[in-house]
């Protein structure tokens, strides 16, 4: 496909990110995550993951597409996403099993002494990554700040405190992105 | 034209497809060529078009055989779904490379 016509793409696909529920659903399972390490309930993050994807979805429906329609994206978007997906989800897994085994291994020692740098790596990296495929800047500046809360933990504050502080940062700002979306696209009537 | 004028005309314009030639038709086949599906609402955010004009567009286009209409329901409404056909896609293909021919 010619440039151009790449560009309108890229500005088409942008045009779904405008609503702020990812934004939301970042800072949802931010806070989450830090309330898990806080109050040690493992399973919270997992469902309120999954209520957050349902809540996500429904909202979708309720809030983005009466007001820009619906559309479906080239197989090759679809993959990036599945990409990033399997990507973090492989990473997680390998620093999990790793930091959990119990041997010598110079990697899951390294792992272990380094632990926060790859949980802030992972947080920071997907939302960073995330941005870079659907060509949202304020994502960038979400997974730095997630990134330095995560990794700065052992020196400023607590970790569970800062994911909960920074994931509530996160979360006003796709508030403050989706009421600039339903003031500037306002829902489409159905007839003139 | 006369046609004593054509024949002496460096670009014939005959093979230009008269379908997408149009404005809104145009803007149509530009946005549905990028994506693998759009709904109505999002087509008539993006071209501008009323809802009378965009359904005769979208209905020309498919009689053409450039569009596929798809009825379908989501979240248990009905809901209308458009995809350029693979003779849509070559047809405007084809139509930008003539366009740009003639424009060279």
């Amino acid at each position: 496909m010619v440039k151009e016509l790449k560009q309108l793409e890229k500005m088409i696909a942008n045009r779904f990110m405008e609503d702020g529920l990812w934004d939301m659903y970042i800072g949802v399972m931010a806070v989450s995550f830090g309330v898990t390490i806080l109050s040690g309930l493992s399973y919270l993050t997992g469902i309120v993951a999954a209520i957050g994807f349902a809540l996500h979805s429904y909202w979708k429906s309720r809030i983005t597409y009466p007001r820009v329609g619906l559309i479906q994206l080239k197989h090759r978007k679809k993959r990036s996403v599945i990409s990033i997906v399997s990507g973090v989800f492989l990473f997680g897994l390998l620093t999990f099993t790793m930091v959990t085994l119990n041997t010598e291994n110079t990697l899951t020692v390294f792992l272990q002494d380094n632990l926060l740098l790859f949980i802030a790596m992972i947080w920071g990296g997907t939302v960073i990554i995330a941005g870079m495929t659907f060509n949202v800047t304020r994502f960038y500046v979400y997974g730095v700040v997630l990134f330095f809360s995560v990794f700065l933990s052992d020196l400023i504050g607590d970790l569970g405190l800062n994911l909960i502080i920074s994931g509530t940062l996160v979360f006003i700002s796709g508030l403050i992105v989706m009421l600039h979306f339903i003031r500037k696209y306002p829902v489409v009537k159905m007839r003139d | 034209m006369p046609e004593k004028n054509r024949e002496t005309t460096a670009f014939s314009l005959d093979d230009i497809d008269r379908v997408i030639h149009m404005p809104a038709r145009l803007l149509l086949m530009k946005v549905l060529y990028v994506l693998a599906g759009a709904d109505m609402v999002f087509l008539k955010r993006e071209t501008g078009l009323t809802w009378g004009n965009l359904s005769v567009q979208v209905k020309n286009l498919e009689e053409a055989g450039y569009v596929s209409i798809e009825k379908e329901f989501v979240d248990n409404k009905p809901h209308t779904l458009i995809r350029i056909t693979p003779e849509g896609q070559a047809a405007y293909e084809a139509y930008r490379k003539r366009i740009k021919d003639i424009l060279k």
